[in-house]
């Protein structure tokens, strides 16, 4: 086989990617393989074959190693590493999702439910969200998110945003926070059977803490500081208007609340698993502490 | 330094949503997008700044209503006065 002359230039076939949430699609066009393989990766539970109805197209292009995404996006990207434009692109589907659907109050969030109830981890990055959810999901609940829930105000019922899972690397450290921001999360493969398909009633919230070497802990969290919470994790609170506040309250009023402060994980999601039991026959029933060590 | 509790008529500020639950208070403050959420002896307390009452007077309807007397409750409803002020939750008359 003969090397290809040191002038000749390789043209890849641009292809494109859909991501569905909801019935609306994010068309992402590449000629980088690189790109729609890590994409795909990350949004391996919402790819469809084609968009019916695309509510933004943004294109990724390859120059020598550097990318660049053109399209209607507040996360411009101009000379980025691989890194990058997927972070990039993972916010700008999230963000193209949210200005779709508006009617939906979302929240930085991780779900999963069992028994026809989902429990909503809420909290910033590195409070061990995605490694609950995933333990959760290995004890046989159904995945919701680990990392973005939208909320229908009117139902209160949380619909799946199946991102695929990333679980932090080497949990059990100490996190700085310039750690929390580096890509050193693993994609968990999700089994199809182990998807949540339809919107589930919120049976209890949970604010979960990661603290080095604290014993795993459930508090019950007072329903007006529950509110608060949903307030500071809520994205599109200030744009969805003053309704948004009475119907989170009326969310944090009905639906047990919880702080979990937890080391080891797997004890943590034993925890939230006993959660199971209680939030199932009667929402808003009586909070107890429960702990393991 | 603390504010006198013979004259001071503590007032709740305009604009702050109030929302109970349970025997809390959700305080959200659109102005500046801020919320606060207010305990029991706090809620007691807010709800009692009217802007007529002094701390004093309402240190002894506090008192009244738990069965304490109001040399013992004075210093907690001073703090608790000056917190809420502190939050931009209250104005000083």
């Amino acid at each position: 086989m003969s090397a290809a002359p040191p002038d000749a230039r390789t043209a890849t076939v641009p292809r494109t990617v859909y991501i569905e949430f909801e019935e609306h699609q994010v068309a992402v066009r590449s000629d980088a393989h690189e790109v729609l393989s890590g994409l795909e990766g990350m949004y391996s539970a919402m790819v469809v074959p084609e968009g019916t109805h695309v509510v933004r197209t943004l294109v990724v292009s390859s120059h020598g190693g550097a990318y660049r995404i053109t399209g209607d996006t507040a996360f411009q990207i101009a000379d980025g590493s691989l890194t990058d434009v997927l972070r990039c692109l993972r916010f700008s589907v999230i963000q193209a999702m949210m200005q779709a659907r508006p009617d939906l109050l979302w929240f930085h969030a991780g779900a999963a439910a069992a028994d026809g109830r989902a429990i909503l981890l809420l909290g910033p990055r590195g409070r061990g969200k995605s490694t609950l959810i995933v333990g959760l999901c290995a004890r046989g609940w159904t995945y919701l998110s680990d990392d973005v829930i939208p909320l229908n105000p009117t139902s209160s019922r949380a619909v799946p945003f199946p991102l695929t899972p990333a679980r932090r690397e080497f949990p059990g450290q100490e996190m700085p926070a310039d750690w929390l921001r580096s890509p050193n999360k693993v994609d968990v493969p999700l089994s199809s059977g182990g998807l949540c398909r339809h919107p589930v009633p919120v049976g209890a919230l949970v604010f979960p803490r990661y603290r080095m070497g604290a014993p795993a802990r459930l508090s019950p969290c007072p329903a007006a500081e529950a509110a608060a919470e949903l307030l500071q994790h809520c994205w599109n609170f200030a744009e969805y208007g003053k309704a948004a506040l009475r119907r989170l309250c009326d969310l944090a009023a009905r639906v047990p609340a919880y702080h979990l402060s937890f080391s080891n994980g797997d004890l943590a999601t034993e925890l939230l698993a006993l959660l199971r039991l209680r939030v199932a026959p009667s929402p808003g029933g009586k909070r107890d502490s429960v702990g393991a060590r | 330094m603390p504010p006198d509790a013979a004259t001071t008529r503590p007032a709740r500020r305009n604009g702050a949503e109030e929302h109970r639950l349970d025997d809390e208070v959700l305080l959200f403050v659109p102005s500046s997008e801020q919320a606060f959420t207010l305990n029991r002896s706090a809620v007691a307390i807010w709800e009692l700044c009217d802007g007529i009452r002094t701390i004093e007077e309402i240190t002894e309807e506090l008192g009244q209503c738990i069965g304490r007397s109001r040399t013992a409750l004075l210093t907690d409803v001073i703090q608790g006065v000056t917190r809420l002020y502190e939050l931009g939750l209250l104005e000083l008359r």
